[in-house]
């Protein structure tokens, strides 16, 4: 049975603790790694994976004779808008893990179903794959009027393409929030605190509700959310049940439902206090996954005769590899 | 609470156990009030919240963890309350 094949472009943090997760995959075999930097460590340690890994970006992995079926970006959001079009061209499904957003906001657990098809599908931000959940969660039991997230993260674990984007993780976790979370109106807050030894990843969910809302559903809405995301992200734990407060002075009448998070992560590549990592690279994952089909039944890659013609993607754009 | 703070007499008389704690634990200044607030929302005293976020040196942004000292601080009083005989 012929697994997909993939790139992971950037060899950073993320692109690192993703080959990790995607080497125990069933369904999706990376075949190349790509940077820019031939001192780069991530090379070496893709290669020491038995990955090929090249520092001649993505000039070289478009002259491979075998293309990859999906590309992992793991570089920074003006170098995926740079390479977005050349992988589309080529018929490569993309699976962007900056805050370029040039293709939908995706956040597996509410809306992957709904872009399945997408050329390039992207992964939103680290703060957003952990919190959208939960304002989904609160949006789908009561309207919610206004959600605001604080993601705090070990300085550590934001490396130079996290750092050159904390605009972009801003505006994109903000739209975010909206779109695919539902909620009215959208802030995003990221904090990267120097703490050493380093901080778990926290995040923290505010969401504006009606002083009447029905605090159960919402709680138990929570719960299932909790649950669902655990599944593919093992450290994505409550610290404690939502809190609910009565109308502050300065929230124009609004209740409010506080809701806190705790990303452990797997200690694939840094270790568990990374979990900021994770929750991208375990998101992305998943989404690589379920691009690559079941395996044993339905319209599997197995049945076409190119490596692309199979995959919604190509269909969606009308090229193959 | 006012958020005009001037430096007055009643300022100086409100230099309590949690301001001092507060400079002792090295926490961002604009913290005291939300403490005091997690503290009457939560039970306990502020001083205690302080100095847990000092403790895990929460830096400027992170008022929100505070919230979490507060319900971690609670938690643990109920489970010694549990445990007692």
């Amino acid at each position: 049975m012929s697994k997909a094949t993939a790139a992971i472009v950037g060899p950073g943090n993320i692109g690192t603790d993703l080959l990790a997760k995607l080497q125990r995959s069933d369904q999706v075999e990376v075949r190349y790694m790509v940077g820019v930097d031939p001192a780069s460590d991530g090379l070496d340690r893709a290669r020491a994976r038995g990955v090929e890994a090249s520092a001649g970006g993505v000039d070289w992995l478009l002259d491979r004779a075998e293309l990859p079926d999906l590309v992992f970006e793991a570089t920074s959001a003006r170098a995926h808008l740079a390479n977005a079009p050349r992988y589309a061209e080529a018929g490569i499904q993309a699976i962007d893990l900056t805050p370029a957003a040039a293709g939908p906001l995706v956040c597996p657990p509410v809306n992957l179903h709904e872009h399945l098809d997408a050329p390039n599908l992207n992964m939103i931000t680290c703060g957003g794959q952990a919190t959208i959940p939960m304002v989904h969660a609160v949006s789908r039991a009561t309207p919610v009027p206004y959600a605001e997230i604080v993601a705090s993260i070990a300085s550590r674990s934001a490396g130079p393409g996290t750092r050159a984007n904390i605009d972009e993780f801003t505006t994109t976790t903000t739209r975010a929030i909206e779109q695919v979370g539902g909620a009215g109106r959208g802030k995003a807050i990221i904090i990267l605190n120097p703490v050493d030894p380093p901080m778990i990843m926290r995040d923290t969910v505010f969401c504006a509700i009606s002083p009447d809302a029905d605090t159960t559903a919402i709680t138990e809405s929570v719960l299932a959310m909790t649950e669902t995301v655990a599944r593919y992200v093992p450290g994505y734990t409550l610290r404690a049940e939502p809190q609910f407060d009565p109308p502050g002075d300065t929230w124009s009448g609004w209740a409010r439902v506080a809701i806190f998070l705790e990303v452990r992560g797997n200690g694939d590549y840094l270790p568990s206090w990374a979990g900021n990592l994770d929750i991208m690279t375990a998101a992305a994952a998943q989404v690589g996954t379920l691009l690559a089909g079941p395996l044993p039944a339905g319209p599997s890659r197995a049945d076409a005769a190119g490596p692309r013609t199979s995959s919604a993607g190509a269909g969606a754009s009308g090229v193959t590899a | 609470m006012t958020s005009n703070v001037r430096i007055t007499d009643s300022t100086l008389r409100d230099m309590d156990r949690s301001s001092i704690v507060q400079g002792y634990a090295g926490v961002y200044s604009s913290f005291l009030l939300h403490a005091q607030r997690a503290a009457e929302r939560y039970g306990g005293p502020a001083h205690e919240i302080l100095q847990r976020v000092g403790e895990a040196s929460y830096v400027g942004g992170q008022e929100d963890m505070i919230i979490d000292v507060a319900l971690q601080l609670q938690q643990d009083r109920d489970m010694a309350a549990g445990a007692r005989p």
